[in-house]
């Protein structure tokens, strides 16, 4: 991105601070279909928080409730603590960016760009400055005249963007902005929405299917499966210390064992089908002994060795058979059969790094502190 | 090598055959079409020598500038009232539940197929000034006096806006459901209000629908004649009613052929603007019997929307009341037409099918129907798969020659029939009619028949020639079971369009041959008698029948 600052004018005084957004116990029902149930989230002012869920899950529900263009079945949202159920969309100076554009396909980059700041009435001059600055921003200075039709997809999603940056809106939705780009503009584009959101100070609510580009951008992550949330919190806690096999499994790869909790409290500890026992640093709420449960560890955690290791009680061995290695550039990914289970396990790609050929048996150790049970 | 001469005979027949089968519809829209519409041109000009009197009259004589003025006028307002009335209703239908939308196209499609003499009837019973909505208005005490709704400009306007509304609301309902309903949610996040929704974004993109309507109300409604001349006072006097009084009343040949002339050629004029902008197949895309993708549009319940809801149900109700008050009032026992009726019989009925006059007329139109019918089906069928054979400019020169019918004025035709036929000793025939009603009707056939073979894979015929197939076979075998339904519906339309003609009936009719909608034309002209509405009743559910089995056939077509 050639950024020569074009986007000051956007972040003029007047639009500093977003509004906070909270979501209580909100529903949608679509003829049966339930969207969104009971979703209760609470977004402070100026938040950067993404929505991250698979297909159907109700992401782009939450972001049509938001702005109004749907009214929810049940619940309420607030802006700035008020009930805005009774405030058009029109008017609730919220910029959205919508999954499939929306662009306006008879009017032309600039005219889309110009549409809210025209229903503002603005002046002519004012509306062409930021015109022009919001395209700059999003790399399309001298698309101006070019109609929707006659851009990539990725152009298009750069003036939907530009669209509902340039009202200076308190609060920004978008869905899937960057799905469409390639690699370098996305992540340009990434870097960009940041600087802009540091800046800015607009409250921001994202919808991604990436769950890389969440783990970069927010400063807080909601999981939403089958219209309910399923946790939420700062990337990090969501990484290391999810709640269920949903999180556990959405958010980055992780191996889970079944098993029965052997020993819950302090020290958690599971027991395999065929009998081996591994120790844990966690274990979900209301799990007690007995219970069908799975272990959770992630590929980064879990170490391979030839050596049976030494012993240290606070790890986790297992004896293990490697089945397929899988290079993926700047690491290798493993694929190991243990206690009858199959295990990945991430080998950084360093130099001298030889991987054992498949059927090698070898060992894999992780610490009790990365891995964690929750309930199956 | 006996083999290669076989396929280059044959395809020195292949090359000629689409001609020969384009031909014979060509020829009869030359005979009996063209000639005598140059005929009526050069009548216009030379009345004992060259001289444009005839076209200076039309200028500077008070009547013939008040008709003009009259015409365009009538016409613009009708093709106004159509846009603006339209718009709720094809929203309406477009946002609400698959049901709802079903039934409010039945409620656009069945006055759509009833003729507009029928229509025209009803509203004239609704309207006249002891017609049902004043005996509601005086009785609710609403007024005190009977309003005059028809033999006025609004009596014409209501009427035609009825007859020609469908062709906006056809195509607005399509560019409705076409329509990306995101669109108006970001323009409303970008802070606009739905008034600005609705003219920045939902009129531009639904724009060409509306025009494409538009231009069709518009073409119709200034070759217009049954409505205005029932429904119209002597203020509303439009061109097509001074056409009929010069031929048959005033006698004065050059200054009918000077007004069919003008007619004629703003009626082109207007089509060849529609074709440059649109294209033909424009014209009959939009049967509106098509069901295609898209959700239903529409979001949040705000107030405006109830006020569209409220509104489009008010049209709806405007477009099927007319013909639904013709029922109970058809039952009636008494002589004065009252509703909702105090006596229930069928008397009227009974009437109908035991007064000669009605009977012979019945006769006269099942007889001119069943001879159009066969002939245009055929002649159809055989010029659309000429057609479909023939390309680039020739084929859109013919394609646009057969269509012709369809987009002049039928009183523009109807005169030049009288003047081809009057020599031939055909006027006051049977046989003249049904000639006449072929022409009118050949049109649709032709569309219909090359919307199916449009579905109809070419492969399919070089698959059976390489099998050893004849051309009789591969017609019998291959391409009729392809495209029969489109037959089928072209000769629907035909027969609708024969068994409905009014205009044509008026000139070329005497008292022997008349039809059954000439006679009523007459008897409404008169007074509306309650055989009269008995027979509107009838033929509302021959169309009903008729919209059921276009229904079917478009189905089967579709499969
Ligand atoms: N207008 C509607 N009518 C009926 N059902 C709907 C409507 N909009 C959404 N749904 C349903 O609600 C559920 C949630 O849809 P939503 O669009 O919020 O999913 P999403 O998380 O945005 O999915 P994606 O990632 O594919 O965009 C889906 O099951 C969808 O089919
Ligand atoms: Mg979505």
């Amino acid at each position: 991105m050639t950024a020569q600052t074009p986007d000051a004018t956007l972040a003029e005084p007047q639009s500093l601070a977003g509004k906070s957004v909270s979501l209580e116990r909100l529903s949608k029902r679509y003829a049966g279909i339930r969207a969104l149930d009971s979703l209760d989230l609470a977004l402070p002012a100026g938040a950067f928080c993404t929505l991250l869920g698979p297909s159907g899950s109700g992401k782009t529900t939450v972001l049509k409730l938001v702005a109004g263009f749907e009214t929810p079945s049940e619940g309420a949202v607030r802006i700035d603590g008020r009930d805005v159920a009774a405030v058009p969309a029109s008017a609730r100076n919220i910029g959205m960016v919508f999954q499939n554009y929306a662009l306006f396909p008879h009017m032309s980059v600039a005219q889309n760009v110009a549409f809210g700041l025209e229903m503002r009435r603005l002046g002519r001059a004012e509306v062409a400055r930021r015109v022009r600055d919001g395209l700059a921003l999003v790399d399309l200075a001298g698309y101006d005249d070019r109609l929707p039709r006659q851009l990539s997809g990725g152009q298009q999603q750069r003036v939907a963007l530009a669209r509902a940056l340039v009202i200076r809106p308190d609060i920004l939705l978008m869905d899937e902005p960057l799905g469409a780009l390639d690699k370098g503009l996305r992540q340009s584009l990434q870097v960009e929405l940041k600087r802009l959101h540091a800046r800015v100070g607009v409250t921001v609510l994202f919808v991604t299917h990436d769950q890389e580009e969440a783990l970069h951008l927010s400063d807080l992550v909601a999981v939403l499966n089958h219209g309910r949330l399923q946790q939420v919190g700062p990337p990090e806690a969501l990484y290391n210390r999810p709640e269920n096999t949903f999180v556990a499994g959405f958010l980055g790869d992780c191996t889970l064992l079944p098993g029965t909790v052997a020993c819950a409290g302090d020290r958690p500890v599971l027991r395999l089908a065929d009998g081996t026992l591994l120790a844990a640093g966690r274990i979900a709420p209301g799990l007690t002994a007995g219970a069908d449960a799975v272990l959770g560890v992630r590929p980064e955690s879990v170490a391979v060795s030839p050596h049976v290791p030494a012993a240290a009680d606070t790890v986790n061995r297992l004896p293990a058979q490697v089945d397929t290695a899988i290079f993926s550039g700047n690491s290798y990914r493993i694929l190991l059969h243990a206690a009858g289970q199959t295990v990945s396990a991430t080998l950084p790609n360093t130099r001298n790094r030889t991987v054992p050929p498949p059927g090698t048996p070898v060992h894999l150790t992780f610490t009790h502190t990365d891995a964690f049970i929750l309930a199956a | 090598m006996a083999s290669t001469v076989a396929p280059s005979a044959g395809l020195r027949l292949a090359a000629w055959a689409p001609l020969l089968a384009v031909a014979p519809t060509v020829v009869l829209l030359v005979v009996f079409f063209a000639w005598p519409v140059g005929g009526l041109l050069v009548n216009s000009l030379f009345d004992g020598g060259f001289n444009t009197a005839a076209y200076i009259r039309l200028v500077e004589a008070p009547v013939y500038r008040v008709a003009l003025g009259n015409t365009l006028m009538i016409a613009g307002l009708v093709t106004a009232l159509s846009i603006v009335m339209a718009y709720p209703l094809a929203y309406l239908m477009a946002s609400t539940s698959r049901t709802m939308a079903q039934l409010l196209l039945f409620v656009v499609l069945l006055p759509f197929w009833t003729s507009a003499l029928v229509r025209t009837t009803a509203w004239i019973v609704l309207l006249q000034r002891n017609g049902v909505v004043n005996d509601l208005l005086l009785g609710t005490g609403l007024v005190d006096q009977p309003v005059a709704f028809v033999y006025n400009l609004s009596g014409v306007l209501i009427g035609m806006t009825h007859v020609l509304m469908p062709f906006v609301v056809l195509p607005l309902y399509a560019a409705f459901r076409g329509f990306d309903r995101t669109l108006a949610q970001a323009a409303e996040g970008l802070g606009a209000r739905p008034p600005s929704v609705f003219l920045r974004i939902v009129a531009p993109l639904t724009a060409p629908g509306v025009v494409a309507g538009g231009l069709i109300v518009f073409m119709n409604a200034i070759g217009y004649y049954i409505t205005p001349a029932l429904m119209g006072g002597p203020g509303q006097l439009m061109i097509a009613q001074l056409i009929s009084y010069n031929i048959q009343e005033n006698l004065d040949w050059a200054m009918a052929a000077a007004l069919a002339i003008v007619l004629l050629a703003t009626t082109l004029a207007l089509f060849w603007v529609f074709q440059r902008f649109f294209g033909v197949d424009r014209l009959f895309g939009s049967s509106g019997l098509g069901s295609g993708g898209g959700g239903p549009i529409g979001g949040r319940h705000g107030g405006g929307r109830w006020a569209l809801v409220v509104a489009g149900l008010a049209v709806g109700v405007f477009l099927i009341a007319p013909i639904l008050v013709v029922f109970p009032m058809s039952l009636g026992k008494s002589p004065f037409l009252a509703f909702p009726p105090d006596e229930y019989s069928f008397r009227w009925f009974i009437n109908f099918f035991e007064t000669r006059k009605w009977l012979r007329a019945l006769g006269n139109s099942l007889e001119v129907a069943v001879m159009a019918v066969t002939a245009a089906t055929v002649l159809g069928t055989l010029a659309a798969i000429g057609l479909s054979r023939l390309g680039g400019r020739l084929r859109s020169v013919l394609e646009s020659v057969v269509i012709l019918p369809l987009i002049v004025p039928v009183i523009v035709l109807a005169v030049a029939l009288y003047y081809a036929f009057a020599p031939l000793g055909l006027i006051g025939t049977t046989y003249g009619l049904a000639l006449g009603h072929t022409l009118l009707a050949l049109p649709f056939v032709v569309i219909t028949v090359r919307a199916a073979l449009k579905g109809f894979d070419p492969n399919l015929e070089l698959a059976a020639r390489g099998l050893g197939a004849a051309w009789p076979t591969i017609f019998r075998r291959i391409m009729l079971p392809a495209i029969w339904p489109g037959m089928a519906a072209g000769a629907v339309f035909a027969f609708i369009v024969s068994f409905d003609d009014v205009v044509v009936a008026l000139f070329i009719t005497n008292i022997r041959s008349r039809t059954l909608p000439k006679l009523m034309f007459e008897g409404i002209a008169h007074q509306i008698d309650p055989t009269i509405v008995a027979i509107a009743a009838l033929l509302i559910l021959v169309s009903l029948l008729v919209l059921l089995l276009n229904l079917v056939l478009t189905r089967s077509g579709r499969r």
